[in-house]
């Protein structure tokens, strides 16, 4: 019986689920509820939203949330040019099904479920894990089977060579049950439990007792007296105390009469990724949404057990999100599309005169950072120089890649911060200033050489190429006088040269907005 | 604190950016002439770090008659009844200006997991990112609208542990070799502590420059019309900072060629000794926290040799910076910390070396705020226990941060949302240092 169980896990793993619930509404639809609920949030605040943002910029915020880097010139201009009614629309489910989006969203994913990876200790462990998010999320395979087939994961055997596994989930954790369970319950359930570890919070829900028996699911299987293969149990250091598998939600744990070394794990996956867990959907759904509007619904992200994880503002609508997230079949892709189709994602980051800029009620969208990749991908966008691979393989650009996304590494995009030495690194540092240098600037050196260009055109040109913009009337003729004199060395080439510089050292190309 | 707090999230934001807000004046602000004549003064600390684990054993905690003691001899100090190794002739002299802890008992043996508890006061917990004790102290301490970053590391340890979640502003500013050399080889003669990228690009004028901020500035200003966003603020204060660095009399705090040559020979013409005299250079022009590192203490193999050699670069470059900050009346507000990520093993082993040893170890205080002239705390005779109750990382930061008078209680908001303290809330004073 028992072992029928298990068995029947296994065949869950690898196929969709059969029947869906009800179907979810298509993502457009989803889209008018979320608006409908924000404008109802908004009337209650007594308060305008800001204006909806024009294509330029609708464009550039597009690509920066999903495919992680500026529009090319080409883009930008074809974009512009489109007359259709529903070009943004055409445009997200373009980007969306695109290479660029796989890689941006491998990154996103592996940075949510092994952070430890943006630490030099860890870091090694990160090309691997996204490899093996890349593949899922390019045949977008639902959330839920991808988060159970890692947690899963026969870690006893090495995987053979060559294939990608998610085997660095429990590297960054040292293999230890106690880490592992921390590090499980944050990203896919958006509850942390970290500081259940040492001692029971006094503010906090979860107990000490709570944290080890939800480790107790990651520790090996243990033989009794009689040489039998039990469940687990493992000790809270410091006491004299041992603590079995026991699940958060105090549903009973059904163990087989047959262990195997992750039995712990399956049952513990199959909690996490079922319908009825109230956190692992709604987590999901949370996370996607700070990707693409930089708060969350609701915050902080690793507490949805909390108050404001249940009546907080729009804990209602992450519900109804994540329902439909659920009848989707945990369709990654068709979040992200109903998100990013919203009149509320339209939304400039000026507040009209007198509104609430409360970031809670997205009357508005804030500022953002650039993530280290975005800013890399999208420098090298700005320069005419390919902007990314398909693929996530290796190689000596990667290591370029990498090492600049780590100097310019931010926590959460929303709240990100810049130092003296990442400010001295854009000034002078090495890839800004060969990026001032025609011969190795395909966009620079287009503008400097074209014969067909005056320098009103040639200004233009590394507007539309660094801030996917034509230059405002001022800023137009204060820049073109500046070339025409020659700049300071009395060479237009290097004047426009400076004028790149000025423009990548910009504010607006350094954030999303 | 369970719940989401936007008002002290937020008001954490605000106080930070509001205290940038003050310093947006201008892209080329003149300055007050002499940067090294700042009447803001604070405490400041100069941290000695010792990566790779110092056999303390044979610095400040000798042995001597015991089969774990080693070869070297004990001497006298300038305080009664202190004895430490004959390879620290200079410190010994300075030594009523000098504390030793004796009673170091912590529990990480590994490298990289001691060095984080050893610069952060914290054992590493799922996602939180703990800020290093020169982030926390600089976030106290330092001045957001001076010139010169709030937090220096000199010898190039790896940059790993910064700002955490005080965020990147609070990162140090690291500068200079790496410390896997051992920093008084040949090539380490401290040319090379510099600042990365401070310098114009090879090929860019004063005046190319100059007009590039003007072109930026232009940008900027036609951006900025009804956006305002800490986003902004930040990346903004960051450009403006790195170009009042830029300004020739700040950069000229890294201009250790300013100093006079038998100064200089005093400190040692290594990286390290070096490291220190821009310590000096630094805490005088009100930077707060300065870490300068020597590396090479990982002594498996040859222990003694290593230490004997390690020693007088140590000594040279410590007892010339205690000299110097007392010359210039700076020795009672900077306090200096000497000490690294554990001890090594009380047995010899097979190569003449000595194992990581977390259990028992020194570690060294001197100067402003601390009593000097002792030792506290004391180990069993074989080394091998600390005799009474061990003194742990967070009850040495604990220590740090109050002889520079900020309140070790005191909570940051942390990025898992959750207050965590400056000092781990288990953390308990070293009295007799205070």
């Amino acid at each position: 019986m028992r072992l029928h169980r298990i068995l029947l896990l296994a065949v869950v793993v690898g196929v969709p689920p059969a029947v869906r619930a009800a179907e979810p509404p298509s993502p457009a639809k989803l889209a008018d509820v979320i608006d409908a609920r924000l404008s109802a949030e908004w009337k209650k605040a007594n308060t305008t939203p800001a204006k909806v943002v024009d294509d330029a910029t609708f464009l550039r915020r597009a690509s920066l949330d999903l495919i992680g880097r500026v529009p090319t010139v080409a883009e930008t201009r074809e974009f512009l040019a489109d007359t259709s009614a529903d070009k943004r629309a055409k445009l997200v489910n373009r980007l969306i099904d695109s290479g660029g989006h796989t890689r941006h969203m491998a990154t996103f994913w592996r940075r949510t479920m092994v952070p430890q990876a943006d630490t030099i200790e860890f870091a090694r462990l990160a090309d691997d894990f996204e490899s093996w998010v890349a593949v899922r999320v390019q045949d977008n395979v639902p959330y839920d089977r991808m988060v159970k087939e890692l947690l899963t994961l026969p870690t006893t055997t090495n995987p053979p060579r060559g294939t990608v596994s998610p085997v660095s989930f429990f590297a960054a954790s040292e293999n230890k049950p106690e880490n592992l369970a921390a590090n499980a319950t944050r990203s896919f359930l958006g509850v942390n439990l970290d500081c259940a570890q040492c001692h029971d919070h006094p503010f906090a829900r979860w107990t000490r007792d709570q944290f080890w028996q939800t480790a107790a699911f990651f520790a090996p299987p243990q033989k009794n007296k009689d040489g039998k293969t039990v469940p687990p149990e493992l000790p809270i250091p410091n006491t004299k105390r041992t603590m079995g598998a026991e699940l958060l939600t105090g549903d009973a744990v059904k163990w087989p009469s047959t262990i195997a070394p992750n039995t712990g794990r399956q049952l513990l996956a199959s909690w996490i990724t079922g319908k009825e867990n109230p956190y692992f959907a709604r987590n999901a759904v949370n996370r996607m949404w700070a990707q693409v509007y930089g708060t969350a619904l609701v915050e902080p992200l690793d507490d949805l057990s909390g108050e404001t994880g249940n009546k907080g503002y729009h804990a209602e609508l992450l519900k109804e999100l994540a329902d439909a997230f659920v009848a989707s079949g945990y369709d990654m892709k068709y979040i992200t599309r109903a998100m990013v189709q919203t009149k509320a994602y339209q939304l400039s980051t000026v507040a009209p005169e007198g509104a609430t800029t409360d970031p809670r009620l997205f009357a508005k969208m804030p500022v953002r950072g650039l993530t280290g990749e975005q800013l890399y991908d999208s420098l090298r966008t700005a320069a005419g120089l390919p902007p990314e691979r398909d693929d996530t393989g290796r190689g000596l650009g990667l290591e370029a890649r990498k090492r600049f996304a780590a100097q310019f590494h931010v926590e959460r995009t929303v709240t990100a911060e810049r130092s003296i030495v990442q400010a001295l690194s854009m000034m002078n540092g090495r890839l800004t200033t060969d990026l001032t240098d025609p011969a190795k600037n395909p966009t620079l050196a287009g503008a400097a050489d074209a014969p067909f260009l005056d320098t009103r055109g040639k200004v233009e040109t590394l507007f539309m190429g660094v801030l996917g913009r034509k230059p405002t009337a001022k800023e137009a003729t204060a820049i073109i006088k500046y070339v025409d004199d020659g700049g300071t060395e009395n060479d237009s080439h290097r004047a426009l040269g400076d004028v790149f510089w000025a423009l990548v050292n910009s504010t607006e190309f350094n954030s999303n907005h | 604190m369970s719940s989401f707090s936007p008002s002290r999230r937020d008001w954490l934001r605000l106080s930070a950016v509001g205290a940038v807000g003050a310093s947006q004046s201008g892209w080329m602000q003149t300055l007050a002439a002499d940067v090294a004549k700042n009447p803001k003064r604070h405490k400041s600390v100069i941290l000695l770090w010792l990566a790779g684990g110092p056999a303390t054993i044979d610095m400040w905690d000798l042995k001597p008659g015991h089969a774990n003691g080693g070869t070297f001899k004990e001497i006298e100090t300038a305080a009664n009844g202190v004895k430490i190794s004959e390879h620290f002739p200079k410190i010994a002299k300075q030594m009523k200006d000098v504390a030793i802890v004796r009673s170091m008992g912590t529990k990480e043996g590994d490298h990289q997991r001691a060095t984080l508890v050893g610069l952060t006061g914290y054992t590493p917990v799922g996602a939180i990112q703990f800020p290093a004790i020169g982030s926390l102290i600089t976030h106290e301490l330092g001045d957001q609208d001076a010139d010169l970053p709030g937090f220096v590391s000199i010898g190039g340890r790896e940059g790993s542990i910064g700002g955490g979640f005080l965020g990147p502003r609070f990162s140090p500013l690291v500068i200079g070799g790496g410390i896997r050399g051992n920093g008084d080889g040949p090539a380490g003669t401290g040319a090379d502590l510099k600042v990365p990228d401070l310098q114009r690009p090879a090929g860019v004028s004063e005046t190319n420059q100059t007009k590039r901020l003007d072109l930026l500035a232009g940008l900027e200003k036609d951006f900025e019309a009804g956006r305002g966003s800490p986003v902004g603020d930040t990346l903004k204060s960051a450009t403006d900072r790195a170009v009042r660095m830029m300004r020739p009399e700040a950069a000229a705090a890294f201009r250790l060629e300013d100093e006079k040559a038998a100064l200089r020979d005093s400190y040692g013409r290594s990286t390290f000794g070096q490291g220190c005299l821009l310590a000096r250079r630094l805490v005088e022009r009100g930077v707060a926290f300065v870490e300068v590192s020597l590396g090479g203490w990982d002594t498996h193999n040859n222990n003694f040799s290593t230490v004997e050699r390690l020693s007088g670069t140590l000594d040279q470059g410590f007892s010339a910076l205690m000299t110097d900050l007392k010359e210039r009346g700076l020795l009672d507000d900077t306090l200096i910390v000497c000490h690294g990520e554990f001890g090594r093993t009380p047995k010899i082993n097979g190569n003449a070396g000595r194992d990581h040893w977390p259990a028992t170890w020194s570690a060294v205080l001197a100067g402003g705020g601390i009593k000097g002239g002792q030792a506290v705390g004391k180990t069993t005779a074989d080394g091998m226990s600390v005799d009474g109750e061990p003194t742990r990382t967070p009850d040495l930061i604990a220590t740090i941060v109050k002889a520079v008078g900020i309140d070790p209680t005191k909570q940051n908001m942390s990025n898992v949302s959750r207050p965590i303290r400056i000092a781990d809330p288990s953390a308990k004073l070293i009295k007799e240092l205070l």
